[in-house]
């Protein structure tokens, strides 16, 4: 292979094919490029990057070179003398100090740590790794393989770590995942636990926005309604690739985590039991309160804050229905709020389809669970695509910087029940509060029939 | 590269293993060079996926990647360098005091001394129904960062054990768009040449940079695939996955057409495929990862209500945005399923139990010669499967990748040598001789053997 080129080739071959000159060069560039950024600090950028790529080009070809043509590291544990060894561990080293270099030519002072910090990151590691292969390369045939084992036993035991450190997981998997693998895992993206399906299949999530936008060409507001993912009436993905399909799939997913159920009462200093403000807030836009403190016939009635009121999905629709098997209040975890966040102003740079000059205001945000028909309602020809099977909950309105508008609303991480009006029948109407809640009272009419 | 399981040295009348021999079956299982026809399929099957994966991102830069992407910059830039991280604590009572405090895991802050720490200290508690951590803020501007990190994390940052998470990315840093267009390109090239073999070493590492600089800048759209690919580009990595079917072998016979001085056109034949102890590291690294995938995925299963009820399945079939619901005849056939009690039970039960015992078996079963092909068989059904009816054919595609780590070099060679009509896997393309003792005597149960083989 490539070590019979540099014996037989010619005089110019022979020089690109030695990884010393490659590596000197390397280690040079990435030096100079270190001493400009100690000398300089952001004067002539282009200058600074033009050596920092060629040290690291540098470095990389002659640690090809002379790893992978014609010597590959592991071929076989007895290959190569001493002095091979040595070579090919000086050059990991030099390797190292390449990076290492490059690492700190990216660094202009702690004012500006936050420049570049995730490829630093990248190059230290690489330092790390250098140095340590060079070890392994230096040992010999015994010693290496006592290092390797060390190695295989290490990263297997992260693998097991991730999977049994997902809770419930015994304290000494969660120290484990913790203090010792956590960084390896994260910095590998291997810190999955492959619990597939499990503990049960669950229905897919969908996101609605109802984007409003200030039409000044007319001085009117206007709306628009956008989903993810992106799918036709009948529920066929508008992505030709499937791929696309499932990262936006992914995205809605992922702002599923929720927070758990607080308590409806709490028992308060004084010993007396109290509804819980969350719940005070909601149920008092019901047309039915069921707290103390809402019901019409006591005094301590509390004020609605907002015009709209729509009942809990227990009140509308009857017992059994499978539909109240999922939770009314899901409020997401702090993760999934910035998520949320960052949705927001996504969708709040979109331009309205017809009037494309209009400036967005608010976005109104959906999560959408899309219930999964049991096996006795596909027997009875249920239409899975049917509105009622789509259970909202409100996640916010957001401004187009992607800041909650208004925290207290009472609507705020609550399911907004979409059902038939007396019953199942297909033909029935369809009572629709999200549309009232969204504020397109004219489509929740056309819905109701009226 | 062997796959059985080694024969028992211990049990009932036979003397425990000696220490030597531990190591030695040690040795052979991890360090016996191997034939890297294996990692060259897997790495052609892998590179495939690799680069539509790759090629649809280009379709997604800035939906993505962006800046204002879905999951905005600025929002990943403060997931990966704030989010909280709190370790349990490492003692029952820690260092920092006693009874509530070993619960909290940190420290509270001590009693105020002076005006300004009470006055603190009340507006504290009020504002969080909670006592302060210590130490105290020094100035008004800790104080102001302590109190955006709470209102943003939901945590009082003095009570963690670390902050930020060890991500990197090129699109962290990469914005403009034309920029980031031609990082794409780059990529996407890059993939291509991993895929077709062209200096797999390098393209090796590059593509695993690269696939890793997409999951952790997009970490809110990924999915199965993203990770069954980090882990099957990740051993790729190590092992020579382009020593065969490559154009890294053919430029190979090349070089050596030329060492050899030959100005008359006829090229040298194809060197011997060389065995090797990385080929070996990285299909057991594979193997053994699969398993516990599997393993995982079962166990967690037994936690489910509808696994042991038989009706899981169900929620997975008419899933209507993962299952192909939308065609009538998939309709069809769940209508036609749910409407016949006896069949639909039957169906899902056995499906259920299907998947339970693979995923749950396959650890046990996948290394015994006798039961290798039928797991292997129960594979590519349970997959295709999940690629036909749950629409993920990428994540399907790549486990099924990693199953082929457990077919035999010798089935793959023959197979190969089948589908090129004979230009593959015999003769002048075939593994080198000392590959086919070392399998032989790999095969061996007598690790004292297998190592004197292996290292002759």
């Amino acid at each position: 292979m490539a070590s019979a080129v540099v014996t037989r080739g010619a005089g110019d071959e022979r020089a690109l094919a030695d990884p010393w000159r490659w590596m000197w060069t390397g280690v040079g560039a990435s030096a100079a490029a270190f001493c400009w950024a100690r000398l300089f600090g952001d004067g002539a950028t282009a200058v600074r990057f033009l050596l920092i790529a060629a040290g690291l080009a540098g470095a990389t070809t002659a640690v090809c070179l002379r790893f992978w043509a014609g010597r590959p590291l592991l071929r076989h544990l007895k290959e190569g003398a001493a002095g091979e060894r040595t070579a090919g561990a000086g050059l990991l080293v030099l390797a190292g100090l390449t990076a290492f270099l490059t690492c700190w030519a990216l660094y202009l002072g702690a004012e500006r740590a936050e420049e570049w910090d995730s490829l630093r990151l990248l190059l230290a590691v690489a330092t790390l790794v250098a140095f340590a292969a060079s070890i392994v390369v230096a040992s010999g045939p015994r010693l290496r393989r006592v290092l390797l084992s060390a190695l295989i036993v290490f990263h297997l035991g992260g693998i097991v770590t991730a999977v049994l450190a997902y809770p419930p997981s015994p304290w000494l998997m969660q120290v484990l995942r913790s203090r010792v693998y956590g960084p390896y895992l994260e910095f590998m993206q291997l810190s999955n636990a492959y619990r597939f399906y499990s503990p049960e299949p669950w229905p897919a999530t969908q996101l609605w926005f109802r984007v409003e936008y200030h039409d000044a060409d007319h001085d009117r507001v206007v709306w628009n309604w956008f989903k993810i993912p992106d799918v036709d009436e009948e529920g066929q993905p508008r992505d030709a690739l499937r791929v696309r399909y499932q990262r936006r799939l992914s995205l809605t997913e992922n702002i599923t985590p929720s927070l758990p159920m607080p308590p409806r009462e709490y028992r308060d200093r004084a010993g007396l039991i109290r509804t819980a403000e969350y719940f005070r807030k909601r149920d008092r836009q019901c047309p039915e309160p069921t707290a103390k403190e809402n019901q019409k016939d006591l005094l301590g009635q509390e004020k609605a804050t907002s015009k709209v009121f729509v009942p809990y999905l227990w009140q509308v629709v009857p017992a059994g229905d499978p539909r109240l098997g999922y939770t009314e209040f899901a409020a997401p975890d702090i993760n999934s709020r910035l998520l949320l966040r960052s949705y927001a102003r996504y969708a709040a740079r979109l331009p309205h389809p017809k009037y494309p000059n209009a400036t967005v205001k608010s976005v109104k945000l959906y999560k959408v669970l899309h219930r999964t028909l049991t096996p006795q309602e596909t027997a009875a020809g249920a239409d899975p695509q049917d509105l009622t099977n789509f259970l909202p909950y409100y996640e916010g309105q957001y401004d187009p910087q992607g800041n909650l508008q208004d925290p207290d609303d009472p609507f705020l991480y609550w399911m907004l029940p979409i059902v038939r009006v007396h019953g199942n029948n297909p033909n029935l109407p369809i009572q629709a509060w999200l549309y009232l809640h969204s504020g397109d009272e004219e489509h929740y009419r056309a819905l109701l029939g009226r | 590269m062997t796959t059985e399981a080694t024969a028992p040295t211990t049990g009932p009348g036979l003397a425990p293993p000696s220490r030597s021999a531990m190591a030695a079956a040690w040795n052979r299982f991890w360090f016996t060079p191997a034939d890297p026809t294996v990692l060259g399929v897997i790495r052609i099957c892998c590179g495939l996926v690799v680069c539509y994966t790759f090629l649809a991102y280009t379709l997604d830069l800035q939906a993505l990647l962006g800046e204002h992407a879905w999951l905005d910059l600025e929002t990943r830039q403060l997931m990966y360098r704030e989010a909280p991280t709190r370790a349990p604590a490492a003692d029952w009572d820690t260092a920092r005091g006693k009874g509530l405090q070993s619960v909290l895991g940190y420290t509270l802050a001590p009693l105020p001394a002076t005006p300004e720490q009470l006055d603190y200290w009340e507006k504290y508690v009020k504002r969080w129904a909670a006592e302060p951590p210590g130490p105290y803020p020094r100035t008004d501007a800790e104080d102001d960062w302590i109190e955006r990190y709470h209102l943003r994390w939901g945590v009082d940052p003095r009570t963690l054990d670390n902050r930020g998470r060890p991500h990197w990315s090129i699109w962290f840093h990469v914005t403009d768009p034309g920029a980031m267009m031609a990082v794409q390109l780059a990529i996407v090239v890059v993939s291509f040449l991993f895929l077709i073999g062209f200096c797999t070493r390098v393209t090796a590492v590059l593509t695993w940079l690269a696939a890793l600089s997409y999951m952790h800048r997009a970490s809110a759209s990924l999915f199965g695939a993203d990770t069954m690919m980090a882990i099957l580009l990740l051993y790729l990595m190590i092992g020579p996955c382009g020593a065969v079917l490559s154009v890294d072998r053919l430029l190979s016979r090349w070089w050596a057409s030329r060492g050899q001085g030959r100005a008359d056109g006829v090229t040298a034949a194809l060197p011997p495929v060389e065995p090797s102890v990385s080929a070996n590291l990285a299909i057991r690294l594979l193997q053994i990862h699969l398993c516990i995938i599997y393993l995982s995925a079962g166990l967690a299963k037994l936690q489910g209500v509808t696994w042991w009820s038989g009706t899981a399945v169900w929620g997975t079939l008419a899933n209507f945005e993962f299952a192909p619901m939308q065609d009538g005849w998939y309709s069809g056939v769940l209508r036609f399923l749910a409407g016949h009690r006896w069949l639909f039970e039957v169906t899902m039960t056995a499906a259920a139990y299907f998947t339970l015992f693979f995923e749950l078996g396959y650890t046990y079963l996948v290394w015994r010669r006798s039961t290798r092909w039928l797991i292997l068989g129960m594979a590519v059904t349970l997959h295709g499967f999940i690629g036909l009816f749950m629409g993920l054919k990428t994540f399907s595609l790549l486990m099924l990748t990693m199953n082929l780590a457990f077919v035999p070099p010798q089935t793959l060679r023959r197979f190969l040598a089948r589908v090129s009509r004979g230009r593959f896997g015999g003769g002048e393309d075939g593994p080198a001789k000392r590959e086919s003792r070392v399998v032989a005597v790999g095969q061996d149960s007598n690790p004292d053997r297998a190592m004197s083989g292996s290292e002759s």
